[in-house]
């Protein structure tokens, strides 16, 4: 919101400040200063001229020559360009050597110079050319009563203003008496002048159905206005702050909505059937706007109707296109109401328009404000309009009296840690408009101003004492209480704990954008879970795992370079499943939320050096990173590999509670296919694996159950064996585990697969670690271990042992 | 939950993303706030209560060198008894100074957020500048690192717990914002680019 600091002095004369310690104030009295505009005033060398003839330029139609007494002994001949010179006009005179500031952004120093060829020795300005307004309709004509030759700048107020961020708590901030009352102090504020007005409960004025939607309606019928131009005063203000004046009622509407808060509408009394308005919540159909636009109104739209039931105004919204103020217009029925915010806000919704009066409306407007602001407002019409008072009636159903809260000092202290008196957090209400009427004991009830309809509790009270105490003034504490939990688990966040994993293991981890293309999450999922609105149309769906963004951080790397890469992430991928689905971590039904952890490898093996052979990083050197990964979980001996197919293994783990063993599916691990590479413009081999992180947490078990190592030799077998393609090396493993006591680890430490006569057969060479913890082991034992593997195997798997 | 009235135009202040349903009619959303989880935390823990929640969120915005759709928060929040804003700002220097260094100077500004009051955004001292005033500070010298407050009330009402016994205060930062600060990079795209030349520099 847009506040000039001259029209501030409006309200405190008084007032002074330089602008960066104005800054600071509204800051810390909790209004970021978003933006300081300084407007800075005409060199001197821009004089006050007066036109005392005008000639047509011989050689340019458009053109006129000016003679220009500017006080000096000779008039100067200035060439100009404007439509509006005329004899007699006193106008800005830029002379030489001024510096301007042309609102395209150029500056430019004046000199004699030859136009057309006619001699020009200055530059008749326009007010844009001054930096004034934005008005480049013409050279700007100054009021006869400045001096000539005097320069302009003396007759200019240099203005600042200030674009302020007003939080959504404290609508009475959004206007110039607002932002003066945060100011005032001590000072008393001063108001505009006002027109005493005599206003009746029953004339048929105005009507109101809806007394929820509308508690106060003030209506006022003013005859004989001469709709025109306002006053350069007027016209000045609302320019300050952005807004193009209109006609003199609408700049006094908008100059009331921006001096006072309060927003006004103004109709033209001949277009209301009847000339009086009803505000009724009950119309239907079209209705077009002010803006020229046509909307919908529906039932529950509070709306202000004529007679008729016409509908003239959106209520709080938007007056009409039809009813709005014109040139012709005589007659004006002024409205100054208080409508409800949720109504105004949920019309304002539907209809999807958004207005100044609207803003306030919706976060709650000053009730005792708003038949003030109707006697500003009609002080001003009289004065800059003419007509007379025909009529005016108000509405009232607002309850009166002002809310009373009580604060406790003592609590305020605590919550703040200070120790500041009674009296003094009384003092500082009060300057904010709030009124005690004790200064001290244990609690003290104080007034609420109408205006603060963010206040309801003692606490904020408590930010109010705060705010103006100072944040900066509270002194940190030296000593904190602190608290330690009963107990913690461990590891306290299971995706960090394997980050650091990763990170010891010499992959970099990544960070991807969760929502991604269309197009490439639909190579991986069928079950995308869209975004109804998107930015943009690169990012129009979540992520249904993380390969998709791992495989394009891949091809930037590449594209920038880097060939030789080893990256993770640990994240979440979403995809969308049928009600009969369950997923058993997704907090919402229809929903699979699936923390992941995925990890690539591509490239070289080792950094190229002399000491390095190049080999590429293969299928295994990525295994080889999940295994120790799976080691560092303790997981390693009780997991098992599962081959998909030549590209894609999985990997399980098998756990034993109670007495039952289950399997868990842990993740897979892959070459990624050379097509679905081509869709990510990669050309060199990427290995992939996706592991499931929810799963790898309910498997880990930081708990160790220390066992002592054995005093007696380890014995290490290996064994080979072939099994059919319908086994897989799990079963095996598991069976291996299962069939001795004395067996402590199984491996697989080799592994391939060939075609045969019967659909394929794999060829896996497993790693025994036999001990026994109470006696050497005999050769006879292990024999005897090795045979029952090989005759269970071969009943219950129908597995070859090759070798021994 | 969170003390915002179902139509505050507080609502507005978030721009959200929603997903496509899995249960036609109910609105889901990716959120836009990690304060919910703070919320889970009251309702199932009993006081005292100290917890650090971190988490993406998402806001619908252009994506541009300062705001990006998707990125961190952090949020704390500590509940015990005589808990007072003296101690928020105790915390929070005690962090900034590990963050920032020790000589880092903060400002407290009064602001507004629904689930606390009093509410403050802190800013810290504009490192291009330092506190000069320049175009990434828009001239104040000064950048906002975090928002912070004494839990309301009704907040604690709502899960149960006394206000008149207990206290608390909370705060919340944008992580990718605070890096940014940190090592002076002046564009948060960066951050999800994995660039390797960029990721070498952090050890991750
Ligand atoms: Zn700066």
């Amino acid at each position: 919101m847009k506040i000039s600091v001259s029209w501030l002095k409006d309200f405190l004369p008084s007032f002074s400040s330089d602008t960066s310690s104005l800054v600071e104030k509204l800051t810390f009295l909790g209004f970021e200063v978003e933006e300081v505009q300084e407007s800075a005033l005409p060199d001197d060398l821009v004089v006050v001229g007066r036109i005392e003839e005008v000639m047509p330029h011989p050689n340019a139609e458009r053109l006129t020559l000016c003679k220009v007494d500017i006080g000096r002994e000779a008039p100067l001949q200035i060439v100009c360009g404007a439509p509006n010179v005329k004899a007699g006009m006193l106008v800005p005179v830029a002379t030489e050597k001024a510096k301007l500031q042309l609102p395209d952004g150029q500056a430019i120093v004046i000199k004699p110079s030859k136009i057309r060829g006619e001699r020009s020795f200055g530059m008749i300005c326009a007010s844009d050319e001054l930096g004034l307004s934005d008005d480049h309709s013409g050279v700007m004509e100054l009021d006869q009563a400045c001096t000539i030759g005097v320069p302009l700048s003396r007759y200019l107020d240099g203005d600042v203003v200030l674009d302020i961020a007003v939080t959504p708590n404290r609508p009475d901030v959004l206007s110039h008496l607002g932002v003066a009352r945060e100011l005032a102090g001590r000072d008393r504020i001063h108001y505009p002048l006002r027109q005493a007005i005599a206003f009746s409960a029953t004339a048929p004025l105005v009507q109101v159905l809806d007394e929820t939607a509308c508690p106060y309606y003030a209506g006022v019928v003013i005859r004989g206005i001469t709709v025109g131009d306002s006053p350069a005063w007027l016209r000045q203000r609302l320019e300050s702050i952005g807004l193009r004046p209109k006609n003199n009622i609408v700049d006094i509407t908008n100059y009331i909505l921006h001096g006072l808060g309060q927003p006004l509408h103004a109709f033209d009394l001949g277009k209301l059937v009847g000339e009086r308005v009803v505000v009724r919540s009950d119309r239907q159909g079209d209705f077009l706007a002010l803006n020229n636009i046509k909307y919908g109104i529906k039932p529950g739209m509070a709306t202000i109707c004529d007679g008729e039931g016409n509908v003239a105004a959106v209520a709080g919204i938007m007056g009409g296109f039809h009813s709005a103020v014109s040139e012709s217009t005589t007659d004006i029925l002024l409205e100054s109401a208080f409508f409800n915010a949720s109504s105004v806000r949920k019309t304002s919704k539907e209809l999807l328009l958004s207005t100044d009066a609207s803003y306030r409306y919706e976060r709650g407007i000053d009730a005792h404000n708003v038949r003030r602001a109707a006697e500003c407002a009609v002080a001003l019409i009289l004065e800059l309009a003419g007509g007379q008072i025909d009529e005016a009636q108000e509405f009232n159903a607002l309850p009166d009296a002002l809310r009373t809260i009580t604060f406790r000092p003592a609590r305020v202290n605590a919550l703040l840690g200070t120790s500041i008196s009674a009296t003094d957090m009384v003092e500082m209400l009060e300057r904010i408009g709030f009124s005690a009427e004790g200064k001290d004991g244990e609690s003290i009830p104080v007034e609420v101003p109408s205006f603060r309809v963010d206040v309801s509790g003692e606490i904020d009270l408590v930010e109010e004492v705060a705010r103006l105490y100072g944040y900066d003034n509270i002194q940190s504490s030296t000593q904190m209480v602190t608290i330690y939990p009963e107990s913690r688990k461990h590891p306290e966040f299971f995706p960090d704990f394997l980050r650091g994993i990763m990170v010891g293991l010499n992959f970099r981890e990544i960070l991807t954008n969760p929502l991604m293309k269309r197009e490439d999450a639909g190579l991986f999922s069928d079950r995308l879970v869209g975004v109804l609105n998107p930015i943009s149309e690169g990012l129009e769906v979540l992520r249904p795992g993380l390969v998709p963004g791992l495989l394009k951080v891949v091809s930037h790397n590449i594209r920038h370079g880097n060939r030789d890469l080893k990256l993770f992430e640990v994240a979440r991928g979403f995809r969308s499943i049928s009600e009969s689905e369950c997923c058993g971590a997704s907090p919402l039904d229809g929903y699979c939320e699936q923390e992941d952890l995925v990890m690539a490898m591509t490239g070289s093996r080792f950094p190229r050096a002399w000491n390095q052979s190049q080999e590429k990083t293969d299928f295994y050197d990525l295994m080889g990173a999940v295994e120790m990964l799976l080691e560092k979980l303790n997981l390693l001996d009780k997991s098992a590999v599962n081959i998909y197919n030549e590209k894609t293994v999985s990997i399980d783990v098998l756990l034993t509670a109670k007495g039952k063993a289950r399997s868990f599916r842990v993740g897979v691990v892959q070459q990624v296919d050379s097509e679905l590479l081509k869709k990510f413009d990669i050309a060199q081999d990427v290995y992939v694996a996706e592991i499931d992180a929810a799963v790898l947490e309910c498997c880990f078990n930081p708990d160790v159950t220390y066992e002592p190592p054995s005093r007696f030799p380890v014995v290490l077998r290996d064994i080979s064996l072939i099994l059919p393609q319908s086994v897989t090396v799990q079963s095996l493993v598991e069976l291996v585990r299962s069939s001795d006591s004395l067996i402590r680890n199984v491996s697989v430490f080799d592994l391939f697969e060939r075609a045969s006569e019967n659909g394929g057969e794999r060829s896996v060479a497993l790693s025994l670690e036999i001990s026994d913890h109470s006696g050497t082991l005999q050769e006879e034992r292990i024999s005897d271990i090795l045979s029952k593997i090989g005759s269970d195997a071969e009943s219950k798997l129908g597995a070859v042992i090759r070798q021994v | 939950m969170l003390n915002f009235p179902p139509d505050h135009p507080a609502r507005d202040m978030q721009d959200t993303f929603f997903v496509t349903s899995g249960n036609p009619g109910s609105d889901v959303l990716l959120r836009t706030h990690t304060s919910p989880v703070q919320v889970r935390v009251m309702l199932d823990q009993k006081p005292p209560i100290r917890v650090i929640c971190p988490g993406k969120v998402y806001r619908n915005e252009a994506i541009s060198s300062r705001s990006y759709c998707v990125f961190h928060q952090l949020e704390g929040l500590y509940i015990d008894k005589k808990v007072s804003f003296a101690d928020l700002k105790a915390t929070i220097y005690s962090f900034a100074k590990q963050m920032f260094g020790t000589d880092v100077k903060l400002r407290f500004r009064p602001s507004f957020f629904p689930f606390t009051e009093p509410s403050a955004e802190v800013d810290v001292t504009c490192y291009l500048c330092g506190g000069k005033g320049c175009k990434v500070c828009k001239k104040s010298g000064w950048l906002e690192i975090m928002g912070c407050g004494m839990v309301h009330p009704n907040v604690m009402r709502n899960c149960g717990i006394d206000p008149e016994e207990w206290s608390g205060y909370a705060f919340g930062m944008g992580v990718d914002r605070t890096v940014l600060l940190r090592y002076k990079i002046d564009d948060i795209r960066l951050l999800f680019e994995n660039d390797l030349r960029m990721l070498r520099q952090f050890g991750a």
